[in-house]
């Protein structure tokens, strides 16, 4: 199975409960440490909010639900506007059969609520493997030839870096692809315009050194832009 | 004079360190500094037209606590018929604060809780007054 094949993990990622930042916590362990390359994440008040994209993928590509409690926003929501989640992990009733209960705080988890998060992020891998397995005998592809992978500006797979060439000088920029996404939709604007706006929206996310001069930032990232728009 | 809460909603964006400080400011709101005045909810409920939740948000001011510009919280609260009274940008905070790095999207680090703070006294200030301009509209 290549690694081009991918699991949506949409989290409920709940405020008002243990059990979501539980769902939140999991999903980025799995995310991170246990399935980095078969998995990324949809933000779910985004996909929610009619982001195509978001909705796009769900569409197309294999995705378990992790829900906080029996109100199960994330599968309803999932399968209200897009398509049939393949899997779901309902916190609530996972802690049940596990025997355990939830963290006792929604802000802070214990050393004991962190082992807790590593188990439920195991289930949660567990599924990951068995939906990439009937993803595979069923021929469903992954990114190959499908819709592209969701990009919410929150970064899906953890933070991405883009290397990009200023004055002889290379920056780490992080937040391009939400950047790039906000400034495309705004067709009015000249491409002299649109490079100010990408250096002015880049300097809200990065530490631009004083050294680098805004026009020639500007110009960079217009570059970078226009090659991501050929692509 | 019955005083409405005010609601904290916090974007908690899963694929950014922001959205952690948006959600770790929030229970800091909620549960020590505004513990009587203020409440959250579940953003998906809300979403999800959940009627508890719309309902909270029309009746109630609120604030929206974002991590990135495309300004989940803020734009939600909104569409289910809420009212915004306070949007407040986790980046624009960190601005201010460019020290105060997040290391990660589950451990935000020492960094990350001094921007926590900043964006709490932040909230808190909007929180009261907020609640001074309901008062001067109640008593009208």
């Amino acid at each position: 199975m290549g690694n081009d094949v991918k699991v949506g993990l949409i989290s409920c990622s709940g405020e008002e409960i243990a059990e979501g930042t539980l769902s939140r916590a999991a999903v980025r362990i799995v995310l991170e440490k246990l399935r980095p390359l078969q998995t990324v994440t949809i933000c779910l008040p985004l996909f929610l909010a009619g982001d195509g994209g978001e909705r796009a993928f769900v569409e197309r590509y294999p995705t378990i639900a992790v829900d906080g409690c029996g109100k199960r926003c994330a599968q309803q929501g999932t399968e209200k506007y897009s398509g049939k989640v393949d899997d779901v992990v309902v916190i609530d009733e996972l802690l049940e059969k596990l025997g355990e209960k939830a963290p006792a705080s929604r802000r802070d988890f214990t050393e004991k609520d962190w082992e807790l998060a590593e188990k439920v992020a195991l289930e949660i891998a567990r599924k990951v493997d068995l939906v990439l397995a009937k993803a595979a005998q069923e021929g469903r592809a992954g990114t190959a030839g499908g819709a592209p992978l969701p990009e919410c500006s929150c970064s899906s797979s953890g933070p991405r870096t883009v290397s990009v060439k200023v004055q002889g000088k290379t920056l780490e920029l992080v937040a391009l692809d939400g950047i790039f996404s906000l400034v495309s939709k705004n067709g009015e604007l000249s491409d002299g315009e649109r490079g100010q706006e990408l250096a002015r929206q880049a300097g809200i996310y990065n530490a631009i050194p004083e050294a680098i001069s805004s026009a020639s930032l500007g110009e960079a990232l217009l570059r970078e832009y226009m090659k991501g728009r050929k692509k | 004079m019955n005083m409405p809460r005010v609601v904290v909603i916090p974007c908690s964006g899963i694929g950014k360190p922001l959205g952690t400080v948006g959600r770790q400011a929030t229970y800091d709101i909620v549960e020590k500094r505004c513990k009587e005045t203020s409440t959250t909810t579940c953003l998906a409920l809300l979403v999800s037209g959940d009627d508890e939740a719309v309902r909270l948000v029309r009746e109630n001011p609120c604030i929206a606590l974002d991590g990135c510009p495309k300004e989940c919280a803020r734009k939600n609260i909104t569409l289910a018929g809420g009212l915004v009274k306070s949007k407040l940008r986790v980046m624009d905070i960190l601005k201010e604060h460019r020290g105060y790095k997040p290391e990660s999207v589950l451990h935000i680090g020492e960094g990350g809780e001094k921007l926590v703070e900043a964006l709490a006294d932040k909230v808190e200030k909007e929180i009261e007054r907020i609640l001074g301009e309901e008062g001067k509209d109640h008593g009208k």
